[in-house]
């Protein structure tokens, strides 16, 4: 390829991808512009970015005091938290046994974890509602937290990490007299940091974002997850504060934003499962 | 240190026999080399021995103890890998010290942060550290204890690997090809050191390689290992010059002996034992010459002869009077007395 062909093809990929670019990003510049506007200017016809008169502090403040927000984004926390932290506990032994043990029924065991990942978390909403019913846990932290805890994505991502660290090095592990709960402590877990977080970026975005199963399960408004407390905001405000409102999808919205950029190298360094190099 | 023997070894996996049959008795301090081409069952013994497989059948027993039953942990016993195996999130030093580590400090003084606050975990740390430091010392990788494996080179991790096995003075070693990562120079310099390393220890070593040079140089005695059945346990110098069967000639030498068919079996005559002389001499087998690879020291000369599928090896002296020629109509004469034969079974018979 000659460099007339190869810059011709370096502009017409810049301009495929920021054409996408654009299209992901505008709605959020629309609800950051939105955030920072008074109620006049976000129906005024005239499109503009920045507002004439500036309603940023209004809107924030109305966005912390008409509803708990704080108390939502604690109940975010705590909420994508216990579950990443539960289903670490329950997917990297899991993980390590179907990856690197020997036992009858493994492989069938592992088919169950890949048709568990086929499985859409709608499906499984109803039994699972009258089961919280039974046990008496409906709107608590726990529902939002217990079904989500065993992770089929879980399994499956730290399984096919844990294939890539070679079998020498649990051999050696075992001659060193390691057991092998220690062998997952000591010698996986500090190797599999990459996969673990990519699994924790994933895992607490769509847990943070999760809005179905929050509105099923939970009636408290103190137990609101923040797309959740959204809802409540526009119940409390009819519908019609676009200000505020946008402040506080703003405001939910950021940690994750900061979560991922913090995040970002070594999250694509887990999701490529870059293998051992001794 | 400690003896080891197999007696009557067997292990498959699934329809596929890998060892058949195995018995062999290691003395204590000795240098045993597992020889014999990839997928003859070589690797999978040590393993078995190192508590990594479990075999089907028979019994394996390390110093007086039997230990088919026992866990690799529990069984003393230190393995160097070909790949060497470091723990790579580990520092050198962590890498050397981990198998003290678990045997001198219990569950609870082992773990981050709270274990340092627990009487003993200090006095405990303190003696991992010097013999640490003492095996780094023995082989000359004091300087590099506080690197990560990803900044060592092969032969530096080699030590580490041989470090982390010494450290805790074990029953015995096994060495899973452990040069053969290495570039040829580093492999020939290592293979004094380990010899060198194994005689200072007094440690019993059981070395699988397929390389025969390796097995040839440092090697008290070699088992000569193929289709999952030793064949021949002898010190390098009986194996070459006097083996019991034609495959095991066959396997041990380079260039390889050369092989004639005769009525009821085969003679087998190494190519230092041929002779070149002229075509028509009594007793020669007549051919062309294909090939003269000059070595430096010695020349190897390759000769077409009818009937025969693969070309006869005569090795020549560089200092020998003659000078074949590519094309040369030659005979190849063996010495006398230097022809081994072998029946139609390929076992050795002796006059």
């Amino acid at each position: 390829m000659n460099r007339r062909g190869t810059l011709l093809g370096h502009i017409l990929r810049h301009a495929v991808l920021i054409f996408g670019l654009v299209i992901m990003l505008a709605p959020f510049v629309w609800m950051i512009s939105t955030s920072l506007k008074p109620p006049n200017e976000i129906f005024s016809t005239k499109l503009s970015l920045l507002p004439n008169n500036w309603a940023a502090a209004e809107n924030y403040t109305k966005a912390f005091t008409k509803v708990p927000l704080l108390r939502y984004l604690l109940n975010g926390v705590i909420v994508t938290g216990g579950i990443f932290l539960l289903q670490l506990i329950v997917s990297l032994p899991c993980a390590y046994a179907l990856a690197k043990l020997r036992f009858k029924g493994r492989d069938i065991l592992f088919t169950m974890v890949l048709i568990g990942l086929m499985i859409p978390a709608q499906a499984p909403a109803i039994p699972r509602y009258v089961m919280l019913y039974e046990v008496g846990l409906l709107d608590s932290y726990a529902a939002l937290i217990v079904p989500f805890v065993f992770s089929a994505f879980g399994i499956f991502l730290m399984r096919q990490f844990f294939k890539t660290v070679p079998d020498d090095l649990m051999h050696a592990a075992r001659l060193d007299g390691l057991g092998e709960f220690e062998i997952l402590c000591r010698i996986m877990l500090p190797l599999a940091m990459p996969a673990m977080l990519a699994f924790g970026v994933i895992s607490i975005v769509t847990h943070w974002n999760d809005f179905f199963w929050p509105l099923i399960v939970i009636q408290t408004g103190d137990l609101a997850t923040p797309p959740l407390g959204t809802l409540f905001f526009r119940n409390e405000e009819a519908g019609s504060d676009f200000g505020p409102l946008m402040a506080g999808t703003v405001v939910i919205t950021a940690p994750l934003v900061l979560l991922f950029l913090a995040a970002q190298r070594r999250f694509i360094e887990g999701v490529t499962l870059s293998g051992m190099k001794g | 240190m400690a003896a080891i023997s197999f007696e009557n070894v067997r292990k498959s996996f699934g329809a596929v026999e890998v060892l058949k049959d195995v018995s062999l008795d290691i003395a204590d301090g000795e240098f045993l080399t597992l020889l014999g081409p990839s997928g003859c069952g070589k690797s999978t013994l040590l393993r078995i021995v190192a508590g990594l497989e479990r075999n089907d059948a028979g019994s394996i027993t390390i110093g007086d103890r039997r230990v088919d039953a026992l866990p690799a942990r529990d069984r003393d016993i230190a393995m160097v890998f070909q790949s060497y195996a470091l723990y790579p999130h580990m520092t050198v030093a962590e890498n050397i010290g981990l198998p003290l580590t678990m045997r001198r400090m219990n569950a609870w003084q082992r773990l981050p942060g709270l274990g340092a606050l627990l009487p003993g975990t200090r006095a405990a740390r303190k003696s991992v550290a010097k013999d640490v430091a003492e095996a780094a010392e023995a082989l000359d990788i004091g300087p590099l204890l506080q690197r990560k494996p990803s900044q060592l080179s092969g032969g530096q991790k080699q030590r580490v690997a041989l470090g982390r096995a010494m450290v805790r003075h074990p029953a015995a070693f096994l060495l899973d090809e452990p040069l053969s990562n290495l570039d040829a120079k580093l492999r020939v310099q290592m293979r004094a050191e380990l010899t060198e390393l194994q005689r200072r220890l007094g440690a019993t070593m059981i070395y699988v390689t397929h390389d025969q040079s390796e097995a040839m140089t440092m090697s008290d005695r070699v088992a000569v290992m193929l289709a999952g059945k030793l064949q021949q346990v002898a010190p390098p110098r009986q194996l070459y010059d006097d083996p019991e069967t034609l495959a095991v000639a066959e396997f041990v030498g380079s260039p390889k002996i050369n092989v004639l068919s005769v009525a009821g079996g085969f003679h087998a005559v190494r190519p230092e034992a041929m002779e070149v002389v002229a075509d028509d001499a009594p007793g020669a087998i007549a051919g062309r010459i294909r090939l003269v690879e000059h070595l430096g020291s010695e020349s190897l000369v390759h000769v077409e002869v009818p009937d025969v599928p693969l070309p006869l090896i005569a090795r020549l002296e560089a200092m020998s009077a003659r000078d074949p020629k590519r094309g040369e109509a030659v005979g190849l004469r063996p010495l006398p007395g230097r022809v081994l034969k072998f029946d139609a079974t390929g076992s050795r018979i002796r006059d």
